[in-house]
């Protein structure tokens, strides 16, 4: 099912970033992903809503090429610029900020400077030397999405990414995705809270035991 | 390929991160001690007594591994590699070099201590090179076996214990390979057979992670 919500036009067109068709996929005998079909539009902000359990997790870790879906196709127009920041930290806890920013770094061929933004951007500069497991829940969520920005992937893919942060970090990533948008970059957020999803996204897909789609 | 020295380079750093290296000369130094007094050694000969440094060595190494295991593992490490679209055989072949790399003053340090602790005669300048060197065909082969475990082992909820049960016998031909060598060159002969078989796992293991390290990793 798909929901529109109140008129927000995005700002760089509808050019088609990720189109998913007829995705599933289960772990062992449950289906945690039935039937989902979509797309994700450059320069837009879409928000995955539904219950804990639909299987929006599992679509995000599909669509970012982590998870194989066991059925149907995923068509990304930057297949090797997804982004996910995910409840998994995707990071090495025994390496310093710093040092995982650098692998990052590397793999997205991006340069110290980017390094240095993204830090000055999400406040972590003081953290840059400490490992990733002596960081706070909201700290590592800033790590996370500074990674995020540092990256500057075509199609960035967010799930519950206000999950401990702040109230100032939490106007800072929505101001972050604002500024994504407007770069072109195609952004799909899962959030529980439902009236901040509403204002952050210029569309809503909502996935109810694991079937979205038109 | 360009990315084959910032992943050898993030290996180094997770090696000097944790404490894991220093616990593998530990466990080394323990079992050749356990080796050594624990067990009536001064009478026995032959290849009896030249299992010790590669049976210590082999522990070391499987406890390396099980820390390799870990720090993919825990925080799911590895998923950023699938979602970058680095090619998992960068990977692989980054892994197998600095484990052979870190391997060699462990096998170093277990000669060491094997010819210092046992009833073993002093060997020549040209044996005790020729024992250190057993460290490169040795090391050639256990480090790609070690990452091919460590992958098959990721993603079942008893990694480590599959980790040590596939470990070990994957690696037995290995062993045998590595003492057979020890005593060959301890008793002057020709040791071609002993580096062909260590060559010959090397290769195997080398062919095979390039095959299947990206697809064992693939969830």
């Amino acid at each position: 099912m798909k929901q529109r919500l109140p008129e927000k036009k995005s700002s760089s067109g509808e050019r088609r970033a990720v189109i998913f068709s007829q995705l599933a996929r289960r772990f062992g005998d449950f289906w945690a992903l039935q039937n989902a079909s979509g797309e994700i539009l450059t320069g837009e902000i879409t928000a995955l809503t539904g219950e804990n359990g639909s299987g929006k997790s599992t679509l995000l870790l599909i669509l970012a090429g982590i998870l194989k879906a066991h059925r149907g196709t995923v068509t990304a127009a930057a297949p090797g610029k997804i982004h996910l920041v995910s409840h998994q930290m995707m990071a090495y806890p025994d390496l310093s900020v710093l040092q995982n920013m650098k692998l990052a770094a590397a793999l997205s061929a991006s340069s110290p400077a980017d390094i240095e933004r993204a830090l000055t951007y999400w406040r972590i500069e003081d953290l840059a030397h400490k490992t990733l497991r002596t960081l706070s829940r909201g700290q590592l969520q800033r790590f996370l999405l500074g990674r995020a920005l540092l990256t500057k992937p075509a199609v960035l893919l967010l799930d519950e990414p206000f999950t401990g942060l702040d109230q100032v970090s939490e106007g800072r990533l929505a101001h972050f995705m604002h500024n994504e948008a407007k770069r072109g970059t195609a952004i799909l957020f899962s959030d529980h809270h439902l009236a901040r999803a509403r204002a952050l996204a210029t569309r809503s897909v909502e996935i109810v035991k694991g079937v979205c789609g038109p | 390929m360009r990315l084959l020295p910032f992943l050898v380079a993030n290996e180094l750093r997770l090696y000097r991160a944790q404490h894991g290296l220093s616990l593998a000369f530990i466990l080394a130094l323990s079992l050749l001690g356990i080796f050594r007094f624990g067990i009536p050694v001064d009478n026995a000969s032959g290849a009896l007594l030249e299992i010790f440094p590669a049976v210590a060595y082999l522990m070391a190494n499987l406890q390396l591994l099980l820390m390799a295991i870990s720090w993919e593992s825990d925080a799911y490490a590895y998923r950023y590699y699938a979602m970058s679209g680095v090619p998992l055989t960068q990977l692989f072949f980054a892994k197998s070099f600095v484990t052979f790399t870190v391997q060699v003053p462990l096998w170093f340090f277990c000669i060491i201590g094997f010819l210092l602790f046992f009833p073993v005669e002093a060997p020549t300048l040209g044996t005790a090179t020729a024992l250190l060197l057993t460290c490169l065909p040795l090391g050639a082969a256990l480090a790609p076996a070690g990452q091919l475990v460590a992958a098959i082992a990721q993603h079942s909820t008893q990694k480590n214990f599959l980790a040590v049960a596939l470990f070990l016998p994957v690696c037995l031909p290995v062993l045998i390979a590595a003492t057979g060598r020890v005593s060959a060159v301890l008793a002057g002969l020709d040791t071609q057979r002993y580096d062909a078989l260590l060559v010959a796992a090397a290769l195997v293991f080398l062919g095979a992670g390039n095959l299947l390290f990206a697809y064992l990793f693939e969830e």
